[in-house]
């Protein structure tokens, strides 16, 4: 190839980087203002604003944070339980369902399958669905943001894919050697379907830890706001990020929301490199295979 | 002719386990004992396996249908589902003879479409930039970038938003002002927010679809492109001849989904971002959120259910045709 040809593939080549360039730029914006205005002190704030960059730093919002009297440290507390607990039991139970479908010598696994899929289709409405949260008992209850959320209909369907890609001579020999079929599922379909369960675990997490319209239905108790939660009432200065009497005026507000924003999503940034891959995996499969 | 000996020797028992030649060489198969409850029974663990996930489907999927018909119902507490007055039609009369019921229809589609169909150039475009890129560490970067906000919950982004557009504080303003230019009010001026509604939708879940069509681009066979070298084709032809043909079944096959679910607003960002903004409302109250405030606002919870059953009415009509338009497309990309 002469060099100019090889000159001309360049220039687009450049360009094209460059746009992508400021495309990632856009994206990110957001995340650095975020970052940059949680450590801003609040004077700089009320005189001029947010700024691109810190004009004078200061981590009092932290302080408040983490600080006593801090709603922030009971709702990390409630998301913490609610989304280890939610998708221990999420993965168990879609799993569970999952691959009593894949089973071919179950007779009646289509219906099944339909039963699980229908609603996929069609939604009965807030209404009903509030109605029957309450009637179980489910308001300022835990338990009322877990168990809504147990079972995904695109997750199941997922790992039901995965399961069918074992084969099954896997099942054949277990049974051969006297095992159950709960001892099947556990120590020998579990085991190889480190990969999809890895994936749908993955979903169920980020699901439980973004979730926020069962906090604003369910809960009113503040001891017991998911994280979400508690950032849309700060944000909305329906709530400070501090309970205690401590003067209003004193209480770093806007930074404090920022700060507020920031611990909300600081562990998906940080564990972000790591669970990329399987959440690119898990869309891919389930999103072009239907 | 009994076949009984233990060993098995006859082809039918063999292949059937069970069974009885008789005289004139016709076959006789035992009667079950138990019918469809030996089903139920042989496989047992199984259908306890699945039980946890249908008993859930039950209780959130299912009863909430014979909720329903709160729709038709002038509900009060004390009298409960069962005994309220019935009130035929009148829930959905005050909802279609007031102007909410074509501000919110409007908003839930136009929104929709605006998401659908600006989403959809802007992350075919991305996916074909991001191919086009040489090196591979950058490739990985940009689809990490383009795809983390994706991570983000919808309050997350409402403080980004107020980050960015807060009349007192908000960055931008903060700027214009630096640049001379006065500040604006955003989150009082509804005229924008059919933009910025796009614009944040697009920025959110541009990566999820950019994931997706990278992931067809790839399992293009290369052999085409050099194919298309050999005949002289410079990039922007083979972009055009070869990548684009090939992405076009699954772009379709999105926007036919997408379409399908286009009664549905996106509620969990509409009120996350806008909350209960009345100023805004006449162009960003969708279906979901008057839902929502009939319900909690006003306690009216006749006439939520009853515009939660038409958008879902509805949203099932839409979904049954894209899916059958689906099918004309490629038969086994259905959803059912």
């Amino acid at each position: 190839m002469s060099s100019k040809n090889s000159f001309r593939l360049k220039i687009p080549g450049i360009a094209n980087n460059i746009l992508l360039i400021i495309v990632s730029a856009i994206t990110f914006i957001p995340f650095y203002l975020v970052a940059m205005t949680s450590v801003t002190s609040e004077r700089s704030i009320s005189a001029n604003g947010y700024q691109l960059f810190p004009e004078e730093f200061s981590f009092e919002a932290y302080g408040v944070l983490f600080g006593k009297g801090s709603s922030v440290l009971d709702a990390y507390k409630v998301t913490i339980f609610v989304t280890l607990v939610g998708t221990f039991l999420a993965v168990a139970v879609t799993s569970m369902m999952a691959y009593a479908i894949s089973r071919k010598s179950l007779k009646y696994r289509n219906a099944i399958g339909l039963f699980a899929y229908f609603p996929m289709v069609f939604y009965g409405g807030l209404v009903p669905f509030y109605m029957i949260l309450i009637k179980l008992g489910f308001k300022d209850n835990l338990w009322g943001l877990i168990i809504p959320m147990l079972v995904n209909p695109f997750n199941l369907f997922l790992i039901l894919n995965y399961f069918r890609t074992l084969p099954d001579a896997l099942i054949e020999s277990a049974k051969m050697d006297g095992a159950g079929e709960l001892r099947t599922f556990l120590q020998i379909i579990l085991p190889m379907s480190g990969p999809g369960i890895a994936t749908i675990t993955l979903f169920y997490m980020l699901a439980y830890w973004n979730e926020w319209v069962l906090g604003l239905l369910l809960i009113e108790n503040r001891k017991l706001y998911p994280l979400q939660y508690l950032l849309r009432q700060v944000m909305s200065r329906v709530l400070f990020a501090q309970n205690s009497t401590v003067n209003i005026g004193e209480i770093p507000a806007e930074s404090t929301k920022m700060a507020t924003c920031l611990v909300t999503i600081g562990p998906i940034i940080f564990v972000y490199p790591f669970i990329q891959k399987y959440f690119i995996k898990g869309i891919t499969i389930g999103a072009v295979k239907g | 002719m009994d076949v009984k000996n233990t060993v098995q020797t006859d082809p039918i028992k063999q292949k059937f386990g069970r069974g009885k030649v008789n005289a004139d060489a016709s076959i006789k198969f035992e009667k079950k004992k138990f019918g469809s409850g030996c089903e139920l029974v042989k496989n047992r663990f199984l259908y306890l396996m699945a039980l946890p996930g249908i008993i859930f489907f039950v209780i959130f999927s299912y009863i909430p249908l014979s909720g329903l018909q709160i729709a038709f119902k002038s509900y009060n507490v004390v009298d409960g589902i069962w005994r309220s007055p019935f009130i035929g039609f009148k829930n959905f009369e005050f909802y279609f003879k007031s102007s909410n019921a074509l501000i919110t229809t409007f908003n839930t589609l136009y929104l929709n479409f605006l998401f659908i169909a600006v989403g959809t150039i802007v992350q075919v475009i991305l996916a074909l930039m991001i191919n086009e890129v040489s090196n591979k560490y950058m490739k990985k970067f940009y689809q990490s970038v383009i795809f983390l906000p994706y991570f983000m919950s919808w309050i997350v982004i409402s403080a980004f938003m107020y980050n960015l557009l807060n009349h007192q504080y908000g960055t931008l303003n903060m700027l214009m002002k630096s640049w001379g230019f006065d500040t604006v009010a955003w989150y009082n001026k509804p005229e924008y927010w059919r933009g910025i509604l796009t614009f944040v939708n697009t920025w959110q879940s541009a990566g999820y679809y950019v994931v997706i069509y990278l992931a067809t681009i790839v399992s293009i066979d290369s052999e085409l492109y050099e194919a298309s070298k050999i005949d002289g084709a410079n990039k922007l032809k083979e972009i055009v001849y070869i990548t684009i043909p090939h992405l076009l079944p699954t772009i379709v096959l999105l926007l036919l989904i997408q379409i399908g679910k286009i009664f549905y607003g996106n509620f969990n960002m509409v009120y996350a971002i806008v909350q209960d903004n009345g100023m805004l409302l006449p162009v960003t109250d969708i279906i979901d959120t008057y839902v929502f405030r009939a319900m909690r606002t006003q306690g009216d919870f006749g006439m939520a259910a009853a515009v939660g059953l038409y958008q879902s009415v509805m949203g099932f009509i839409l979904v049954l045709v894209s899916n059958k338009l689906v099918k004309k497309f490629d038969e086994n990309m259905g959803l059912f």
